[in-house]
């Protein structure tokens, strides 16, 4: 009886504890327009990936939203909402040219959809339209968040613990910063280019 | 004999099918018909650039062009239709004046937002440009993977021109060979490299002609039939339809308003104002005077719109049985034309077949009188062909090797043969 008492004891400490989330919060400056932050994966841990598609859509020859973070594992639907068609490749992920790839050419009104297994910067291209460029980056946690244009951001729900967190800027180098989340925690970064 | 009778009975029956397919299989000239492109799109001229070149006729008309307008006595030649047969050549330059540029220019940029460049669609169809481009970007692509990529932007070019989008009409009507002329001019027009080689003319007819800047240039902004507008219904913005031209203009004042501007006489004191219509300067006047014979030998239709005829009933005060029969003869024809085809492809077998088997026995005969010929010849003189013998090449079915091909005297073959 007080071995099952102890348990339960155990059982809600346990959940009080995971159950206890912060927020990692913080300013990226340097450069222009939004940037990606994103808690690395910590030691040991895996995530299920997001069963929701992301809708990226072509409309006025522009990528919509021009950067889209995604959970690695997530599936991305293109949409192409102009009246023209569209091409959709893109070059490497993370950098990696073997994992460039050519999604291919449809009408308005019709979508493709990738499942993005690895993680990285994906920029977006459209073979028919020169000037189009957009970027999907995909990160490896649940934890990311797109920065505003002046580069704040604020990342809930992260458990306690110790983390990496990394900035993603469009043509910069990634940087990552060690934070200690105990309820809230700052990372600031400073980009050059 | 009776073989060669066969024979010419056959070549005239698929004669006479290959001449009726031959017929069908030429698009005749067809009436324009139905709404014009900016009605259906529910826009005003003023709302859009489409048909626009920018440049609209004389402000106000000199006295001598008033009198010019109102002048009673047309030339003989003005008002009755040429036959419209005598064939022009044209090159894909030509087809993208009299098709393409009212909307999207000279240049084919367009005009943003409504009209889209072709450039960069066009560009996307050369594997040269796109592997140019890839190797910019960093993108690595095997040969395979750029033609792929370059087929799909063909297609697509290809689909817009044949199903149009949603500012742009369909270009059906365009025959295969006018769009391979045009799709090459248009890849000179983007700086395809290259493309300078690819232009191609092809015949066209004065007709044909008038039916391309009709339907492609003139029905972008005129519906096809309507009531000719008064004076007053044309100062509020009304377009005449194309079926009223020959009954406002002749010939000749339907070539000066489309290549040179004209005045028009509008509202409620009918006087001359300049017009609305931009002037179409780059047609030639023997194509805008194309354009009048084709509305004049072709008058234009009202389509069958099958929305309308579908909520014909309900609208209907009275209800009338319902009588579909439209699938019908259209099945019917498709059953004959199916027939056609195949009695064509088997008469064409009959007759390869029948040519294949004369051509084998005339080489077989051929091959054995020069072989007596040759073997006479080397028995009676033998002097003239005393160095050299004269040989055959035969395939032996030798015990030893079997199917080989050896060189035998054709004089020792013969005799072997005959013996």
């Amino acid at each position: 009886m007080q071995h099952n008492f102890l348990q339960v004891i155990f059982l809600v400490a346990v959940l009080s504890l995971t159950a206890q989330a912060a927020t990692v919060s913080g300013k990226v400056t340097g450069v222009s327009g939004a940037s990606v932050v994103y808690v690395e994966v910590p030691a040991g841990k895996t995530f299920p990936a997001p069963a929701r598609p992301v809708l990226v859509v072509q409309k006025g020859l522009i990528f919509q939203p021009h950067i889209v973070p995604v959970q690695q594992g997530s599936t991305v639907e293109f949409l192409n909402s102009d009246s023209v068609a569209h091409n959709v490749f893109w070059v490497s992920v993370g950098g990696n040219k073997k994992l460039g790839h050519n999604l291919g050419t449809w009408p308005q009104g019709e979508k493709r959809t990738f499942k993005f297994d690895n993680v990285g910067a994906v920029p977006l291209l459209c073979n028919v339209h020169p000037d189009m460029s957009g970027y999907i980056v995909v990160v490896p946690t649940p934890y990311f968040v797109l920065t505003s244009e002046t580069g704040e951001y604020r990342i809930e729900g992260v458990p306690d613990g110790s983390y990496s967190v990394t900035v993603w800027h469009e043509g910069i180098k990634n940087q990552s910063k060690h934070v200690d989340v105990a309820d809230d925690a700052k990372a600031d970064f400073s980009l050059s280019r | 004999m009776k073989k060669l009778t066969v024979l010419g009975a056959l070549f005239l029956s698929a004669a006479a099918v290959f001449g009726q397919s031959a017929a069908g299989g030429h698009d005749p000239v067809t009436a324009v018909a139905g709404e014009s492109w900016l009605h259906h799109l529910h826009r005003s001229l003023d709302a859009t650039s489409m048909g626009k070149t920018w440049r609209l006729g004389p402000a106000s008309p000199a006295t001598d062009e008033r009198a010019d307008f109102f002048r009673v006595s047309a030339p003989a030649d003005s008002t009755t239709a040429r036959p419209g047969k005598q064939i022009h050549t044209l090159y894909g330059s030509d087809l993208y004046r009299l098709n393409c540029q009212g909307c999207h220019g000279e240049s084919g940029l367009g005009a943003q937002p409504e009209i889209q460049s072709l450039v960069d669609p066009v560009r996307a169809t050369s594997a040269a440009l796109v592997e140019q481009r890839m190797k910019k970007v960093g993108m690595q692509l095997s040969r395979r993977e750029t033609a792929e990529m370059v087929k799909q932007s063909s297609d697509a070019l290809l689909k817009r021109l044949q199903d149009g989008g949603q500012d742009m009409p369909s270009f059906q009507h365009l025959r295969e060979a006018e769009i391979r002329s045009l799709v090459a001019y248009l890849r000179l027009l983007a700086g395809v490299p290259g493309a300078e080689k690819e232009q191609a003319a092809i015949p066209e007819s004065d007709a044909r002609i008038g039916e391309l800047v009709v339907k492609s240039t003139c029905h972008i902004c005129h519906g096809a039939t309507g009531l000719n507008p008064t004076p007053l219904e044309l100062l509020k913005g009304a377009i005449p339809p194309l079926s009223a031209f020959p009954e406002r203009v002749d010939r000749k004042q339907l070539v000066r308003k489309v290549t040179n501007g004209a005045p028009v006489v509008m509202g409620a004191t009918s006087l001359l104002c300049r017009g609305r219509m931009p002037v179409f300067s780059y047609l030639s006047a023997d194509e805008a005077a194309d354009v009048y014979d084709y509305l004049v030998r072709y008058p234009p239709t009202e389509l069958v719109n099958t929305v309308e005829a579908a909520y014909a009933p309900q609208r209907d005060s009275t209800p009338t049985p319902h009588v579909e029969r439209a699938p019908v003869p259209i099945l019917q024809e498709l059953d004959v034309g199916a027939w056609s085809i195949a009695a064509g492809v088997f008469t064409a077998a009959l007759l390869v077949l029948g040519f294949s088997i004369t051509w084998r026995e005339v080489r077989r005969l051929s091959a054995q009188s020069r072989v007596r010929a040759t073997l006479r010849a080397s028995r009676v003189n033998t002097a003239r062909w005393s160095s050299v013998p004269p040989t055959v090449e035969v395939i032996t079915a030798s015990p030893s090797q079997p199917g080989e091909a050896v060189e035998v005297n054709a004089a020792d073959w013969m005799e072997r043969k005959i013996s």
